[in-house]
């Protein structure tokens, strides 16, 4: 976890009235999905392990890994205690009635020890979160490989309260730019760019579209990261409340040389904080710049972190990073009334 | 809707490029390009044109300016907004009927900021199977997007066989490889084809001779960075 550099100061910011969500990529949000198969009770047990290997070579569950080949039964007090997944049904042959001679050829696999089949629902893909996991195991027994920071997230649990304080504040630094932007005409957005090793701002932006319709504050705020580190192309000075810092003072007095000497390179590691989800421009160039993460108060309906697209996750880019949305949502009702 | 209608005069739905206009801005498009590989960045380069005039043309200046969002659309368009202060004139009623030529598939990032403009039409070289945003990666061009300006038409160029014969003739492997990586090379720029889907002028012999000058010119200093 990154260091705490910053006090917590749990009094000043309310960091229970919020909680930060993953933005997960659809594969991991989705319904599970399900197929049609055919399983038969094990009437006798011992024939379990020469049934599973037989059906093994019959009927390969290509793809489908994640499936446990055989489950205990369910009812309590069943005749049989186990139960075996025989074949899909889009691999059965065809069969005017369902039986266990029909699905299993004599010289294939002996079929002494098994029960007449029936047909059950597992799940067609592995599950990626424990909530896909809980639901997939409700059909059949699934193997599920947790990402346990996910699992964490997904509880809204991954930010300790020192590090949700630390956000807070971030996220108030951009509120503060999004209402001096209002002031001076533009839409109420801001945006803070900060190096989570350092836990130094380095860039403060608002909406700047008056002048120019693409000034969007995330793209305020990847031009003066530029002008950081000598680059950059536009001019916004007369936008007090949008700066910058240079990063020679953004040194760390305790990290190892070959870090206090790391040359900053566009946005590579640092986090975005946006008061709200950025657009499909904003979410490309963040992907361009190579953000570390971004947090985002409330949703924007073209929004391209999560609402119309999930830019971050997107499986062709060659970059992605983590979303968390719901930062300071619910405690500042007007971080919702303007956007 | 044919081809060959001019756009001088033309407005709003039934605005297209001919394919001559076309070619000659491509051709220029190029240019850009070039001057963006000798200066050490993506070979990029586009141009913008408003009732036969060019209003803004960019190419990539990424590493010059330290910002990955300087494209080199990015770069046209703000000009476009420039040459709009400058005679105070409508931004929104010169883009929409400005077209876009551009020698890559703009990005998602500049098929957004397209839309957010107003801009009606784009002609491209080669797609961009990296980045593309007029279809190869997303397709923002046509997507229901209502706060994102509106959709555009976009024009994709498409493989001559005269070019890769002309690539092969002259063995050009290095710029063949070269090629590959900027503008995965089968669909480079050789003919344009119009938009009811024939090819509309065939000079891929002049674009090709161009592009192989341009990665031969200064193979050398070739940037490490992503085509964008």
């Amino acid at each position: 976890m990154e260091p705490q550099r910053k006090r917590w100061k749990g009094s000043e910011c309310d960091t229970d009235s919020w909680v930060a969500y993953p933005v997960l990529s659809d594969e991991q949000s989705q319904d599970v999905e399900l197929i049609e198969a055919f399983a038969a009770p094990v009437l006798n047990k011992k024939e379990t392990s020469r049934l599973v290997r037989e059906l093994n070579i019959l009927y390969p569950l290509n793809g489908l890994q994640h499936i446990k080949r055989v489950r205990a039964c369910k009812e309590k007090g069943s005749p049989h205690p186990l139960e075996v997944l025989v074949c899909l049904i889009g691999d059965a042959p065809d069969m005017k009635v369902t039986s266990i001679d029909s699905l299993l050829p004599p010289d294939g696999v002996r079929h002494d020890g098994l029960g007449e089949p029936f047909v059950v629902k597992v799940p067609a893909r592995p599950p990626l979160t424990r909530t896909q996991f809980e639901l997939a195991s409700k059909h059949w027994p699934t193997s599920f490989h947790e990402d346990k920071q996910v699992t964490v997230a997904l509880r809204g649990e991954l930010f300790s309260p020192p590090q949700k304080a630390t956000m807070h504040m971030h996220m108030m630094t951009a509120l503060t730019a999004a209402k001096a932007g209002k002031k001076m005409g533009m839409e109420a957005v801001g945006a803070v760019v900060v190096n989570p090793a350092t836990e130094r701002i380095i860039a403060v932006g608002h909406d700047c579209r008056g002048d120019n319709p693409l000034h969007h504050a995330v793209m305020v705020c990847i031009d003066l990261v530029a002008r950081s580190q000598g680059g950059g192309c536009y001019s916004f000075d007369r936008y007090p409340a949008c700066r910058w810092i240079s990063p020679g003072s953004d040194t760390f007095p305790n990290v190892p040389d070959a870090e206090a000497s790391f040359q900053p390179y566009i946005c590579t590691g640092y986090d975005l904080y946006v008061t709200r989800e950025p657009c499909v421009m904003c979410a490309m160039a963040l992907v361009h710049s190579r953000i570390g993460r971004v947090f985002y108060g409330t949703t924007s309906a073209d929004g391209a972190l999560g609402t119309k697209f999930k830019i971050h996750t997107q499986k062709d880019l060659n970059h992605h990073f983590e979303v968390y949305r719901g930062i300071l949502k619910s405690s500042d009702a007007i971080l919702c009334g303007w956007c | 809707m044919g081809p060959e209608k001019e756009s001088k005069g033309a407005s709003g739905e039934n605005f297209y490029p001919s394919a001559v206009e076309t070619d000659k801005w491509m051709a220029a498009a190029f240019d850009m390009a070039k001057d963006a590989l000798e200066n050490g960045e993506v070979p990029v380069g586009c141009l913008m044109v408003y009732s036969d005039e060019v209003v803004g043309k960019g190419r990539n200046e990424v590493n010059e300016t330290k910002n990955a969002t300087r494209h080199a659309e990015m770069v046209a368009l703000d000009q476009l907004l420039d040459w709009c202060r400058h005679r105070n004139l409508d931004v929104r009623s010169v883009c929409k009927q400005t077209a876009l030529y551009v020698t890559v598939e703009p990005c998602i990032m500049c098929a957004a900021a397209l839309r957010l403009l107003n801009i009606p039409v784009v002609g491209y070289g080669c797609r961009n199977d990296r980045f593309g945003g007029c279809g190869s990666v997303l397709d923002i061009s046509s997507a229901d997007l209502p706060q994102t300006g509106i959709a555009f038409k976009v024009y994709a160029g498409s493989w001559c066989l005269s070019v890769f014969v002309e690539l092969l003739f002259f063995k050009y492997v290095c710029a063949c490889l070269v090629l590959e990586k900027y503008y995965s090379v089968l669909s480079v720029c050789g003919c344009f084809q119009s938009c009811n889907g024939q090819p509309a002028q065939t000079s891929g012999g002049c674009c090709i001779s161009r592009l192989v000058l341009v990665i031969l010119g200064s193979h050398a200093q070739l940037p490490h960075m992503d085509i964008q």
